[in-house]
């Protein structure tokens, strides 16, 4: 194999290592990554910690949207009936859909990984503790507070896709809808950070030796995920910004009177919409890829066929969003577009079906509880996925569009595709985390009894569908029949009620995390999951020759115990974990980890408190929670990027690495450009959204402003760019007052970039540009909403750097704070600048 | 980078593909009709385009894989430009079918 970074690979040939480790190393590893004591959990931030916590915070969602189900099927197992008045449905099944989608499912598998992946790879823990930390607290916070707005009538009302006009201030003029769109925003917002901590973690936190075709599947699964994450959330941030705009500030973005169009919110809500339902699938499938095996007890079939076919899925559902709008009228060749690629996408599904279905042919299949809700979910899934590709056909779908038909439909999909497999990664991992496995007896009874009710919930809906009961309905009248259908699924529901109830019980007396020992490998898992682990993960990091090394890889186990790998000790005395490369998982630097620090979920609670009395309209209040916030974010970057002591660190069998590293192959400089990547996704679809809107009415539209001021707003955005580079390569020069220089340009580029959208704002103010007249103005002006909000990081960002260099903790070779601030502002200034140019010269005068 | 982008060369051409048909009916839309014939025809030689672009990557990456380069990536960019010609060819039947 051709070295990806120029190690030697036969410098693995040195592991396992021979002879008796010196004394002490384990206690110092346990003295470091120590137990967090008395109140100190709440500021834990190990994954091993952070990821019951994430997990558990899911299931309570799930606990909760599930109860507001069972109270929905009881007000329809009979016609006419008054258990839930017709305002408290419509909050119910908004909430209920909403907290399934954005409180359960991405959040629930986005756990999973925070669980698993630091084990599963070989790591110490992910790149970014604190980062999952502050996701983790943001959510539940965000997810609390959305959940109780029940209890207050504040609910939002409108459906989990808040279409407008109904969501818009004419018909929905209370805050509801604010709660919906302020509060989905600011989850998002934290999906977004876990996505960047597992990207980065899979592709640079591997155990040495794992190349990608040894990588674990479930690593595939979220590694794709997380990208389709990155890729697919900025359409949502985008699209509850701008009606949040609309209901405040009366910008008509959505309103066809004033050149708006409500099907600008369908387009950008479902291009997140639809591709959330392969985010949600995807980690299941690679947590039933990495199940099925284990309980097949073989390898899995099509390792490289399933590696593609989740590709393609992540891929291809990108272009099937329209298919949820083929009643709205759009031209036939293109809804025949998105029916093709809606059925394309089903055969990357079937490949991974077939796949399941070959693995367990092959092997030996094992009927535990792990193995029956897998398999549960594949049959489940499948029947699901036949129906979806029913609803592919355009004038199938406009048959059954908004009927019980759909809501029998994406809860097989969802159901077969995520919640089993959920369930089935519950039972197979929890032994990892706790002192006792779950009971098989209890989990058969919970796996049957979920599985016969969700059958007897939603197979009957498919008629009670095509019979024509309409979807988001409290009642219906007697003699239609669709009584018998309805009370079916209500006895359904109860009995899918009770399997949770069962497994709460199950759950209550057998969950015993955080202790001194694990169950352990009871299904004799192949996975490095499996190897004794404590709170430092691995004792030592092995050497990965295999994609089962615990099948393959005799006496891996006894040997990673004894350190005679990676890492055996703390090289540096302090937290830390190996940074590998991304193709061939070679050794390059040994990352330094961070501590736990309350300053992370302060800053989760004060941001989450900024969004909640921003929703409630106490603006100062506001602002001043957000004030708070930036200080807590200060805070908590204040520690990191600080002197090393040891330029260089053994990190076993006599082979150095570096300890610090800055530019392209560091792994701050990889987030910094994932978060880039959100902001340049929001940019072109804020591009599409101004694109569309004027091919909806082309002759309503007016000139810009006069083409001469375009230069005088681009120059300073080419000068903040320059000046961001200027001010990395000169602290790099290692001069005596480099240090000063280059925070001198810095803060100067920040402001360059701020000046640059004065200079815009000041051109479309000059003629007369007024965003609540016309849905052009209002882009123009979300443009420079977006632009403003990234020049006001930036200033901050200025602000800090400048704190840094008096503080004296900027230092020619430890450049990665100025480098990712530079890194912020160039694209800052690209973004100004395509903006711009876009809104000057489209459609032009 | 260049290593993922081979990786996932057929999937590109699949979002190329379904990117410029997208934005040739949407464009037909505003200039004449969505499905007007021209437009179609277009889109036609686009899809053709589209589908030799993927046919070549299968080729090439049939070629690495027989002159023992990484046996993985180039199995993976066999398999996605497999995958995204069948993509490819399934999007391209719209145009031709119904008109």
């Amino acid at each position: 194999m051709t070295s990806e970074t120029g190690f030697d690979a036969d410098r693995y040939k040195r592991f396992p290592t021979r002879g008796p480790r010196p004394d002490g190393e384990l206690e110092e590893l346990e003295r470091i990554w120590c137990k967090p004591k008395g109140w100190q959990w709440i500021s834990a931030i190990n994954n091993n910690y952070v990821g019951v916590y994430y997990v558990g915070a899911a299931m309570l969602f799930f606990v909760l949207a599930g109860l507001l189900a069972v109270l929905m099927r009881t007000q329809l197992a009979l016609p006419m009936q008054g258990i839930l008045a017709q305002e408290t449905y419509n909050q119910f099944f908004t909430v209920h859909g909403t907290m399934m989608m954005f409180l359960f499912a991405v959040p629930a598998v986005e756990a999973l990984g925070v669980l698993l992946l630091p084990q599963m790879l070989g790591a110490r823990d992910l790149p970014f503790p604190r980062l999952s930390a502050y996701a983790f607290w943001a959510y539940l916070i965000g997810g609390l507070a959305f959940f109780c707005s029940l209890f207050f009538g504040l609910a939002p009302n409108g459906g989990w896709f808040m279409y407008p006009p109904l969501t818009s201030m004419t018909y929905s003029p209370g805050i509801n809808a604010d709660f919906w769109l302020v509060g989905i925003g600011f989850i998002e917002i934290s999906a977004i950070a876990g996505a960047i901590e597992i990207i980065v973690g899979v592709l640079r936190n591997r155990a040495p030796g794992m190349s990608l075709d040894k990588m674990p599947m479930f690593a595939w699964a979220m590694l794709i995920f997380a990208v389709m994450i990155i890729i697919a959330f900025p359409s949502v941030i985008l699209a509850t910004t701008l009606m949040e705009l609309e209901r405040a500030l009366d910008w008509p973005f959505f309103d066809p009177v004033r050149g708006g169009d409500p099907m600008l919110w369908q387009h950008l809500f479902w291009f997140f919409g639809h591709p959330e339902v392969y985010i949600i699938f995807l980690p299941a499938a690679g947590a039933t890829s990495t199940i099925i095996p284990a309980i097949a007890r073989t390898p899995l079939v099509g390792y490289r066929l399933v590696v593609m076919a989740m590709m393609a899925t992540g891929f291809i559902s990108f272009g099937v969003w329209a298919h949820h709008m083929f009643a709205t009228g759009m031209p036939t060749i293109s809804t025949s577009y998105f029916s093709a690629a809606s059925m394309a996408v089903s055969v990357p599904a079937g490949v991974q079906v077939f796949a399941w279905i070959a693995t367990l042919a092959a092997g030996k299949m094992r009927f535990n509880t792990p193995g029956l809700f897998a398999v549960g979910g594949l049959v489940t899934f499948v029947m699901g996925g036949l129906t979806g590709v029913m609803v592919a056909m355009v004038p199938f779908d406009w048959q059954a569009h908004d009927s019980y038909f759909i809501v029998a439909h994406l809860h097989y999909v969802l159901i077969g595709g995520m919640v089993f497999p959920f369930f089935a990664a519950i039972y197979y991992w929890l032994p990892m985390t706790s002192s006792r496995p779950l009971s098989e007896r209890m989990g058969k009874w919970v796996f049957w009894l979920m599985f016969t009710g969700v059958h007897i919930t939603f197979l009957p809906m498919h008629l009670t569908g095509l019979m024509g009961m309409p979807r988001r309905v409290y009642t219906y009248l007697p003699d239609r029949g669709w009584e018998l259908p309805n009370l079916i699924s209500t006895a359904g529901a109860v009995l899918t009620a009770i399997a949770v109830l069962l497994w709460i019980i199950d759950m209550a007396r057998n969950f015993r995390p955080f202790g001194n020992r694990e169950a352990g490998n009871v299904f004799d898992g192949p996975g490095l999951e499996w190897l004794p682990t404590g709170l430092y993960s691995v004792r030592s990091v092995p050497v990965i020759t295999s994609l089962y090394p615990l099948w393959e890889q005799k006496g891996l186990s006894r040997d990673v115990e004894a350190g005679r790998y990676f890492l055996p000790n703390s090289a540096t005395g302090r937290r830390e974990t190996i940074v590998t490369s991304t193709l061939n998982a070679e050794p390059q630097y040994l990352q330094r980890m961070p501590v736990p620090s309350p300053w992370p979920i302060w800053a989760a609670v004060f941001t989450a408190a900024a969004f909640l009395l921003l929703t409630i309209q106490a603006y100062w209040p506001s602002l001043i929670a957000g004030v708070l916030g930036i200080y807590c974010v200060f805070n908590w970057c204040w520690t990191l990027d600080r002197p090393v002591d040891q330029l260089t660190a053994d990190i076993g069998a006599g082979i150095r690495v570096p300890t610090y590293r800055a530019g392209p192959s560091s792994h701050g400089w990889w987030a910094m450009v994932l978060t880039l990547v959100v902001g340049g996704m929001v940019l072109s679809l804020a591009a599409f959204s101004y694109v569309f809107l004027w091919s909806r009415n082309p002759g309503e539209w007016t000139p810009p402003p006069p083409l001469a001021s375009l230069p005088w707003i681009l120059a300073p955005y080419a000068a903040a760019a320059l000046l961001s580079w200027g001010a990395c390569r000169i602290l790099r020069l290692a001069r005596p007052r480099s240090g000063l220089i280059a925070t001198v340009l810095l803060v100067g580029a920040s402001g360059l970039v701020g000046l640059g959208w004065v200079l815009e704002w000041e051109a479309w103010r000059g003629i007369g540009t007024d965003p609540t007249a016309h849905a052009q103005g209002a882009m123009v002006y979300a443009f420079l909403a977006w632009q403003g909000f990234f020049a006001f990081i930036a200033t901050v960002m200025g602000l800090y750097a400048s704190l840094r260099w008096v503080a004296g903790l900027i230092a020619p070779d430890r450049p990665t704070t100025y480098d990712l601030i530079a890194l912020f502002v160039v694209y800052t200034a690209g973004q100004g600048a395509f903006a711009a140019l876009l809104v000057h010269l489209f459609p032009g005068g | 980078m260049v290593n993922w982008l081979w990786m996932t060369g057929g999937l590109v051409v699949w979002a190329t593909h379904f990117s410029g048909l997208y934005a040739l009916s949407s464009l037909a839309d505003v200039v004449t009709r969505a499905d007007d014939f021209g437009w179609r025809i277009a889109g036609l030689a686009f899809s053709i385009a589209c589908a030799i672009a993927c046919a070549a990557l299968l080729v090439l990456a049939m070629r690495r894989r027989r002159a023992g380069g990484p046996s993985f990536s180039s199995d993976i960019a066999a398999l996605t430009a497999g995958m995204g010609g069948i993509a490819v060819v399934w999007q391209t039947l719209p145009t031709l079918v119904g008109h």
